[in-house]
């Protein structure tokens, strides 16, 4: 990577912005735009954030595309360099967290402790805000001192490593709290490299790589008491660069979280939010048209950030026969009262005989009390 | 697991029908170390347990390994034997510096190993030995000894709650402590005044005779303190002056600025009645309660401040020998940030964890070989 790269890294809000804008939604154009956007090593499937190295000595950024021995000391970061130490970019626990740990895990399988190859304990600690945080969580691989190091070290190959929030005596994941990222050990030596999550270094500026989802949201009338929706302005659901699989252009993407807050407090009625999602139109003609049933969803309640309590998020809708209007969650008569912040994954696929270009489509959400 | 204490129960019920009392039946042990393992000093022994067991008051969590695994620190003071490395045999436990020092001595060399009653061989058990004492230079020693922080020698005192201190407690000079120690001053502003020592092998206890006496004529045992309590060292709940005096004793400010961090297992010191002595006005600490830290004044006074060191095999340390360890080494080398030997400033380091516990860097940081013990 170039110097002028690692620059860009170094800005985390550069990062965010281009990482909403960057989009990739159609068939044949999109073999060319995934190698434009070849370097645009993100934030891996599953960690809640970037997980940046550092030198444990200096806090300097360690450099992207270095290869590090196996007793290398570096430590994660949330940021790309903290030279001063700065004990404010750090991990903030969540509330539900008692205890951390790091870990070298199989791609794919981070949220397992069980399936973790190597891992130790780490420590929570309270930053210069008063926050209980993880500062500089141990990512030398020849500290992972539990499970099978020797292993790793021995037989290489690609892994992620990173660190997790725990809960229930460190069997699980606390809050989806997990940072990590991506590393390839190199087997005997035990000498590894790792990706670096930055964003895409090139802002994609062919448009027919881009597609962009709107959504639009009606609210009912209040009922006793107030029943709203609320989805913040412009929002935009982008779906990632997409891959040919069976020569289909495949990708996927998240529902930017939306809020139902329900303060009727007395009589509890529940309620229930249904999405419809038109079909998707070619930008440049109209007439060509992907339908709806292309694009699955899956809602999901996002707990950290919800009070409520007994909302269901309603099974994901299949791809190739997804209806176009869904039940996307529900709170049953005598639950939901409080907020509760929905979000969803997104996966689309093209089918082979359409058109390149970028297609739009909006997905309306209604909420109807019980 | 619960198959050992009943066991061990059994044991211990038999021993006390019989009447005897014998200090050589291990009772429950301690886990032993999953990789190397420490023994030794006192004084190091609560900040070795951090960097080894884990610790975050360095402001990062810190723990050490090497090869792989995690290390093993066993306290100066416990159950009578200890047993360090799996399947391997109990022996007793070493008490201090001089007997850390001693116990690596025996695991180099393969013969028996004598503590508390039990003689016994211990080769390849002791790793490192925690020495809050250095040693005579010896070029061609077995020994390697590797600074690991700055520390300093004082006295805590206390008086009976029917005493008023006297205000010239908390400066004592040198002179006036040789005379409290040699049996020539026995008052304070007209209190009594009890020096007391703590128990053989302690490296704090060599440390301030010496550096009272000198080291040609040190008293084993001086005549102020005969027929007085032996004590563990760094253990302030054991001065128990008797009504109407102080007792004295040589504490480690190391030691003593940890028990009041609130850093160590536990704390000696928080009753308001024992204090902390500046010799000849030489304060070892500064700041209060648990934001202690160590003070230059004291600590780099040249006759009451020490370096303390952590002492290995030097052969395994050379990667010409066959003994080579990578992990002995790594541990041993200032420059890796989790090792016993580093002092670095950064929060992911030994560093931090030092200072919170009372350590200064060394002055000398020089590592040097000594002969066996």
């Amino acid at each position: 990577m170039t110097s002028a790269h690692q620059k860009r890294n170094n800005h985390p809000m550069k990062k965010n912005l281009v990482r909403f804008a960057a989009v990739g939604v159609v068939a044949a154009a999109l073999v060319a735009g995934s190698a434009s956007l070849a370097n645009a090593a993100s934030v891996p499937t599953g960690s809640k954030a970037g997980y940046f190295l550092i030198d444990s000595g200096s806090g300097d950024a360690v450099a992207a595309g270095s290869k590090l021995a196996f007793t290398k000391d570096v430590s994660g970061s949330p940021v790309a360099t903290n030279t001063a130490f700065d004990n404010t970019k750090s991990f903030e626990a969540p509330a539900d967290a008692t205890s951390v740990a790091t870990f070298i895990a199989p791609r794919g399988s981070e949220k397992t402790k069980s399936a973790w190859k190597a891992f130790a304990d780490n420590g929570f600690q309270t930053s210069d805000a008063g926050k209980r945080v993880t500062f500089m969580p141990a990512a030398r691989l020849s500290s992972q001192t539990n499970g099978d190091i020797n292993g790793v070290k021995a037989n290489g190959g690609d892994y992620s490593l990173g660190f997790a929030f725990l809960n229930n005596n460190g069997n699980t994941i606390a809050s989806d709290a997990i940072y990590f990222t991506y590393i390839t050990v190199t087997a005997g030596t035990g000498e590894w490299t790792f990706d670096t999550p930055s964003a895409s270094t090139t802002t994609p500026t062919d448009s027919s790589n881009s597609g962009q989802i709107g959504l639009e949201t009606t609210t009912v009338a209040a009922q006793d008491g107030a029943l709203s929706l609320s989805v913040p302005a412009n929002s935009k659901a982008t779906l990632g660069t997409a891959t040919l699989v069976n020569n289909q252009s495949t990708s996927t993407g998240t529902l930017p979280e939306f809020s139902v807050v329900d303060q009727r407090v007395v009589s509890a009625k529940g309620w229930s939010l249904t999405a419809s999602v038109a079909d998707f139109a070619l930008s440049t003609d109209a007439t060509k048209t992907i339908s709806a049933a292309q694009l699955s969803t899956t809602p999901k309640v996002v707990s950290a950030k919800t009070d409520a309590a007994g909302v269901v998020a309603k099974a994901a809708t299949v791809v190739g026969s997804a209806a176009s209007s869904f039940s996307f969650a529900e709170a049953p008569v005598g639950s939901g009262v409080g907020t509760t912040t929905l979000g969803g994954d997104l996966k689309f696929v093209a089918p082979s005989n359409a058109a390149a270009g970028t297609y739009t489509s909006k997905m309306t959400l209604t909420l109807v009390s019980k | 697991m619960k198959f050992k204490q009943l066991a061990a129960a059994t044991v211990v019920t038999g021993l006390a029908l019989t009447g005897v009392l014998v200090t050589t039946a291990p009772a429950n042990a301690e886990p032993v170390a999953g990789g190397l393992s420490l023994v030794g000093s006192d004084t190091l022994q609560d900040v070795a347990n951090a960097l080894t067991n884990g610790t975050s008051v360095g402001g990062s969590f810190v723990r050490l390994s090497a090869n792989n695994a995690t290390l093993g620190s066993f306290d100066a003071f416990g159950s009578s034997a200890i047993q360090t490395k799996p399947g391997g045999p109990f022996f007793g436990r070493p008490a201090g510096s001089g007997d850390g020092v001693t116990a690596l001595s025996r695991s180099i060399d393969g013969a028996n190993y004598s503590k508390n009653n039990i003689s016994r061989a211990i080769a390849g058990q002791v790793d490192f030995a925690r020495s809050s004492s250095g040693a005579t230079v010896v070029d061609s020693g077995p020994l390697l000894y590797v600074p690991f922080g700055r520390d300093a020698v004082s006295y805590a005192y206390r008086g009976a709650s029917d005493v008023t201190v006297p205000a010239e407690m908390a400066t004592l000079s040198a002179d006036q402590l040789k005379q409290i120690y040699s049996g020539d001053i026995k008052s304070i502003g007209g209190v009594t005044v009890v020096p007391v020592i703590p128990q053989d092998g302690s490296g704090t206890r060599n440390f301030f005779l010496n550096a009272l006496y000198g080291t040609s004529g040190t008293p084993a045992a001086p005549a102020g303190a005969a027929g007085n309590p032996r004590v563990q060292e760094n253990d302030a709940s054991q001065l128990t002056p008797a009504a109407g005096t102080i007792w004295i004793v040589p504490f480690s400010a190391a030691s003593w600025i940890a028990q009041s961090n609130g850093v160590t297992g536990v704390n000696t010191i928080a009753n308001t009645s024992t204090q902390i002595g500046a010799i000849d006005g030489k304060a070892v600490v500064s700041g209060s309660g648990s934001s202690l830290s160590a003070n230059s004044t004291g600590y780099n006074d040249t006759r009451f401040g020490r370096d303390t060191y952590i002492v290995a095999e030097y052969a395994r340390t050379q990667t010409s020998s066959s003994k080579y360890d990578a992990g002995v080494a790594q541990m041993l080398d200032s420059s890796e940030l989790k090792s016993l030997a580093n002092f670095g400033g950064s929060p992911a380091s030994a560093g931090p964890v030092k200072r919170k516990f009372g350590f200064l860097p060394p002055l000398n940081s020089t590592p040097f070989r000594a002969a066996s013990k």
